[in-house]
């Protein structure tokens, strides 16, 4: 797929550190369908800055570029992911509630905005 | 919008649950598994990583992939559900392609469609739905040292009677 990247984000080693880890790179291989592949050696692990650069990515796709599909893939060949680091998790105040779970929920409700909703008073509904 | 989880190799645990938020799920036909291995790991999965399958999956699926820490292969995530389609970026795009799913954002309803599907999960990912949780988990615990001692009281009073009957 050699579509040029819109954007690329680091993914920092730690949340204090100006280090990248790995990138998460958005490219688009069609109008409208932007794929974010995001590779952090060796296995993806959801740790602090992996989510924080997800929700920065899908961010500026709602914001900066007209709506369509988001694909989200691995540039690790072997791992999509490989989950938590269990010690990063309990070690790291506010990580559910503001990195993964932060996450999950966007994604659950992507994109969920009260300006967009249009309020239907009497159609055929 | 829509948003397709692409899998292209293994998916365990958290990773596995990041895949299960996405609308849509592509898997590699050849390689990796997906795999809820929390009780091999011995770590409890919290409300918002278990009810997302729970939503999803039908109960058999869930079950065996939660009480059994099953290794689903390509073949079995397809034919569990777990999955929409087998394949890689072109099967992918020809997905979205038939489905016209880079239309789907279009009126601006998507999100609150889902959000009102998932509302149960979505109760649990917010920050105060995770500290509701977190402090009713905490509770259980709780009742549940004071179960112990109670039950093994009654074991040793049950003993010491059945000891006793013996005489």
């Amino acid at each position: 797929m050699a579509s040029q990247a819109l954007f690329t984000l680091p993914i920092l080693i730690s949340p204090t550190s100006d280090k990248a880890a790995g990138t998460l790179v958005c490219t688009s291989p069609a109008t409208g369908v932007y794929v974010l592949t995001f590779t952090s050696p060796p296995d993806n692990r959801l740790l602090t800055p992996f989510c924080q650069a997800l929700l920065l990515a899908l961010d500026i796709l709602e914001f900066n570029h007209p709506h369509g599909v988001v694909i989200t893939t691995s540039g690790i060949q072997k791992f999509f992911s490989n989950g938590l680091d269990l010690e990063h998790a309990s070690s790291t105040k506010g990580f559910f509630p503001n990195s993964l779970f932060a996450l999950f929920k966007r994604l659950l409700t992507y994109v969920k905005s009260m300006f967009h909703v249009p309020i239907i008073i009497s159609s055929s509904c | 919008m829509p948003t397709i989880a692409l899998v292209n190799g293994h998916a365990f645990a958290g990773g596995f649950m990041l895949a299960m938020y996405h609308d849509y799920r592509v898997f590699n036909p050849s390689r990796g598994f997906l795999c809820l291995n929390e009780l091999d790991l011995g770590v409890p999965l919290k409300p918002a990583m278990s009810s997302i399958f729970r939503q999803k999956l039908s109960p058999q699926v869930y079950k065996v992939m939660v009480l059994e820490a099953k290794r689903f292969s390509a073949k079995e995530a397809l034919e569990g559900g777990i999955v929409d389609i087998l394949g890689g970026m072109e099967e992918c795009l020809a997905l979205v392609r038939d489905r016209k799913l880079n239309e789907k954002a279009k009126t601006g309803v998507y999100g609150a469609l889902k959000a009102e599907m998932f509302r149960e999960t979505l109760e649990y990912v917010t920050p105060e739905g995770y500290e509701r949780e977190e402090t009713r988990f905490n509770k259980a615990l709780e009742l549940d040292d004071q179960r112990r001692d109670e039950g093994k009281r009654k074991v040793v009073e049950w003993e010491r009677n059945a000891s006793k009957a013996k005489l």
